[in-house]
């Protein structure tokens, strides 16, 4: 207890640098300015008290033992940021604001609680990787440079009531990660809201609401994701879903962007019970051919991943077989939608198999180029199709 | 000068003896190898070293080159034809896997290396294994047990026992145990604890290296084999001899982001073939803050170089990568023994 007592008095002496190693029961308190890389060891605890302004001068934090914040701002310029290595669910870091950091807070591992946190003017705000299975709630990614939220190398990190933010290119960037939870959720004004990448990628994304983005859902590479009664609204481009990514899109309302669901190369997604009214193109297919894809698409794939890929592959890596598609019939399934009253009347007069005014698909252009070679462009299937909106409430 | 003329005269007078003459009988050419065995900091007498062409199928039993035992000082030679060897060393209860295999001897210029010895003795697992079939490990350096090092598993030597390996478990617990599940066959084991907590990519000082010195080991089906492997931590000279560490033929330059200011933590990247998917042939040491790299190399010919600042695998979004782009295919030359200076590689943020 005295060994204690002395050391939260120590840390509240103004001080201009710390030892390199904090073993015991550390609390810090107070405004501080941190010139060398500060190390909290395994067993040993660190408290950051509320009200605390902690300045970093480009340095960092790493902490193997455990780590407990309250309500303290963690700035600096280019500073490294905080790391946690496997720390268990008795680190957490709640409320105040991590900035101005390369990244603001690296979890490797572990368990911890990031609770009403704002990471605002990182290069990334919050990285989750090496399976950490962490939580984060109710946390503000706002204005960070590249991400604000990245999962990574097999995260299953649970992500409740977030709210991304205008950041510099993706709110969330789930790579190769499968979040054990991913609900309600907020995203706006971001270049891309929600990307999902790779082979490996399969959440399940659940009542999100993403407005006014570039793009708010990018699926690639792969990615199998699930979305359900998720909000997508107002943004440029509603879902993108890309390069052999099959997603399952249900019971979601995307409505009123200038395309809603656009699909590309080799993506077969299956869109049903969904509410796709009031977009200017519903769906919008671009080179995307049943025929390009048995006679091309392994072959530009292998091509692809010799220009971009470098390095030997993980042992773990997609096989092709994994990656080519199971169905192959020259269209995209998009039955059991609600497309909106103007749309009703068309799909009325039209049938099942009419050119319709806000599907731009094969109907519209029945051929693209491609190398040397012209090829059909898919068709969205979209009879039978509902008759009246679709009552959330009962959904 | 004269002094250490005569100092350094004497002591290739008293290898060539030890080695040449005590194993045929009849005058040969002087060592091209030469160096000294360490154990513990010190000289370590009577240990011989082994080499192993690195086009060998397999290593095991008798080496086709072996050298006389070191004298007390620690001092051994050997005379080895042109080519890249395996180097080991074996005494009484003490054993050397030399961590920079394969090494690369010239004919014409002497090589004089430095062999760290590790203590054989150690204790096998106990307990109940988790696993039908495979290997339980011991890991230990000094006598203590590792923590947080992997056991790789090689098929072959086709890797020459580099990279991810058939597989790769980790990391050892607090006692060093480590378990790998695998299938009935050969293989060659081997164990690393990099500081940088990666399973890839070359190994700096401060790291630990170890190989089985009962390799190959045959895993029968079924059957779980106990062994103890120590390994031996890097020394720090690996850090400041890049220019001559694996060969006499060097690249150097800077690597920069597209504003042209030098990156930091990143490593240039050494390939044969210009799709640059397989294991790199060699990677530098992460850049300091003037992003200068240097790679050495044993042979000249034509390579393909890239950089980036994390090794294994593709590069992730957000990681640094880029090509060497002096010339259209990313493509340099260089002569054997030569040295290409001034290459830049540009690196960018993958997304």
């Amino acid at each position: 207890m005295v060994k204690f007592l002395v050391t939260i008095l120590i840390c509240m002496i103004p001080a201009s640098a710390f030892s390199l190693s904090l073993t015991g029961e550390t609390v810090w308190q107070g405004e501080k300015t941190i010139r060398e890389q500060v190390r909290v060891e395994a067993g040993a605890t660190l408290r950051i008290q509320p009200d605390s302004r902690i300045v970093f001068d480009g340095v960092g934090l790493e902490v193997a033992g455990r780590l407990v914040v309250r309500d303290a701002v963690l700035t600096g310029d280019q500073w490294t940021g905080i790391t946690l290595k496997g720390v268990g669910i008795d680190t957490m870091v709640v409320g105040g604001e991590i900035s101005g950091a390369r990244t603001g807070l690296t979890v490797g591992g572990g368990s911890p609680r990031i609770e009403g946190v704002t990471f605002r003017n990182n290069r990334i705000g919050l990285e989750l990787r090496q399976k950490s299975d962490a939580t984060v709630s109710g946390s503000l990614f706002r204005d960070n440079l590249r991400v604000g939220l990245f999962l990574k190398d097999g995260s299953t990190a649970g992500v409740v009531d977030n709210r991304f933010e205008r950041n510099g290119k993706f709110g969330v960037y789930i790579y190769r990660s499968t979040p054990r939870r991913f609900v309600g959720n907020i995203f706006n004004d971001n270049p891309t809201g929600l990307m999902i990448s790779h082979f490996g990628s399969d959440p399940e994304l659940v009542e999100n609401c993403l407005t006014g983005n570039e793009v708010a859902v990018l699926v690639d590479k792969a990615a199998r994701p699930t979305l359900r009664r998720n909000d997508i609204r107002d943004n440029k481009v509603g879902l993108k879903i890309h390069r052999r990514s099959d997603a399952v899109v249900e019971q979601n309302r995307v409505s009123s962007n200038d395309i809603g669901v656009s699909i590309a190369f080799s993506s077969y997604p299956v869109l049903h019970g969904n509410d796709l009214s009031g977009n200017k193109a519903a769906v919008y297919l671009e080179h995307q051919s049943r025929q390009w894809e048995e006679q091309l698409g392994s072959a530009t794939r292998e091509l692809e991943a010799g220009k971009s890929v470098f390095g030997s592959q993980p042992r773990q890596s997609v096989s092709e077989s994994e990656r080519k598609p199971h169905q192959l019939d020259g269209s995209i399934d998009a039955t059991d939608n609600w497309w909106g009253e103007t749309a009703l009347d068309e799909l009325t007069r039209k049938g099942a198999d009419g050119n319709l005014s806000f599907i731009d698909d094969g109907r519209d252009r029945p051929v693209f180029e491609d190398g040397d070679g012209s090829w059909p462009l898919d068709k969205v299937r979209y009879a039978p199709w509902r008759t009246s909106p679709i009552d959330w409430l009962k959904e | 000068m004269t002094k250490a003329f005569c100092q350094a005269g004497l002591l290739l007078l008293a290898i060539f003896l030890l080695t040449g003459c005590a194993a045929s009988g009849r005058p040969q050419q002087p060592p091209n190898l030469l160096g000294q065995s360490m154990l513990d900091g010190k000289p370590h007498a009577g240990v011989t070293i082994s080499a192993w062409p690195v086009e060998a199928s397999r290593l095991g039993n008798m080496a086709p080159f072996r050298s006389a035992p070191s004298d007390d000082k620690g001092r051994f030679g050997l005379v080895l034809p042109e080519g890249r060897y395996y180097l080991f060393a074996d005494g009484d209860g003490v054993f050397a896997y030399y961590g920079r295999n394969p090494v690369a001897v010239s004919v014409s210029e002497n090589r004089d290396i430095s062999i760290g010895l590790v203590r054989t003795a150690g204790e096998r697992p106990e307990g109940e294994p988790f696993l039908n079939s495979g290997v339980m490990a011991n890991l230990s350096a000094d006598g203590t047990p590792l923590a947080g090092a992997t056991l790789y598993a090689y098929l072959d030597l086709t890797s020459e026992l580099k990279g991810m390996g058939y597989v790769m478990v980790g990391p050892s617990d607090d006692g060093g145990l480590v378990e790998a599940e695998l299938p009935a066959g050969t293989y060659y084991l081997l164990a690393r604890k990099r500081l940088s907590g990666q399973g890839v990519g070359p190994l700096r000082s401060g790291d630990f290296v170890g190989y089985y010195p009962g390799n190959p080991v045959r895993i029968e089906s079924g059957k779980v084999s106990r062994i103890h492997l120590p390994l031996l931590e890097v020394p720090e000279k690996v850090d400041s001899l890049q220019a001559s560490l694996f060969g006499g033929t060097t690249l150097q330059g800077v690597i920069v982001n597209a504003a042209g200011i030098p990156v930091s933590g990143a490593r240039a990247v050494l390939y044969r073939d210009a799709q640059m998917l397989n294991r790199p042939l060699a990677v530098s040491q992460p850049t300091a803050v003037d992003g200068e790299f240097i790679i050495s190399i044993p042979d000249g010919g034509t390579y393909f170089l890239a950089g980036r600042n994390t090794i294994g695998g593709a590069p992730g979004p957000g990681e640094l990568f880029g090509t060497y782009d002096g010339t259209p295919d990313h493509s340099l030359k260089v002569e054997r023994g030569g040295s290409l200076k001034g290459l830049e590689i540009i690196v960018e943020e993958m997304w």
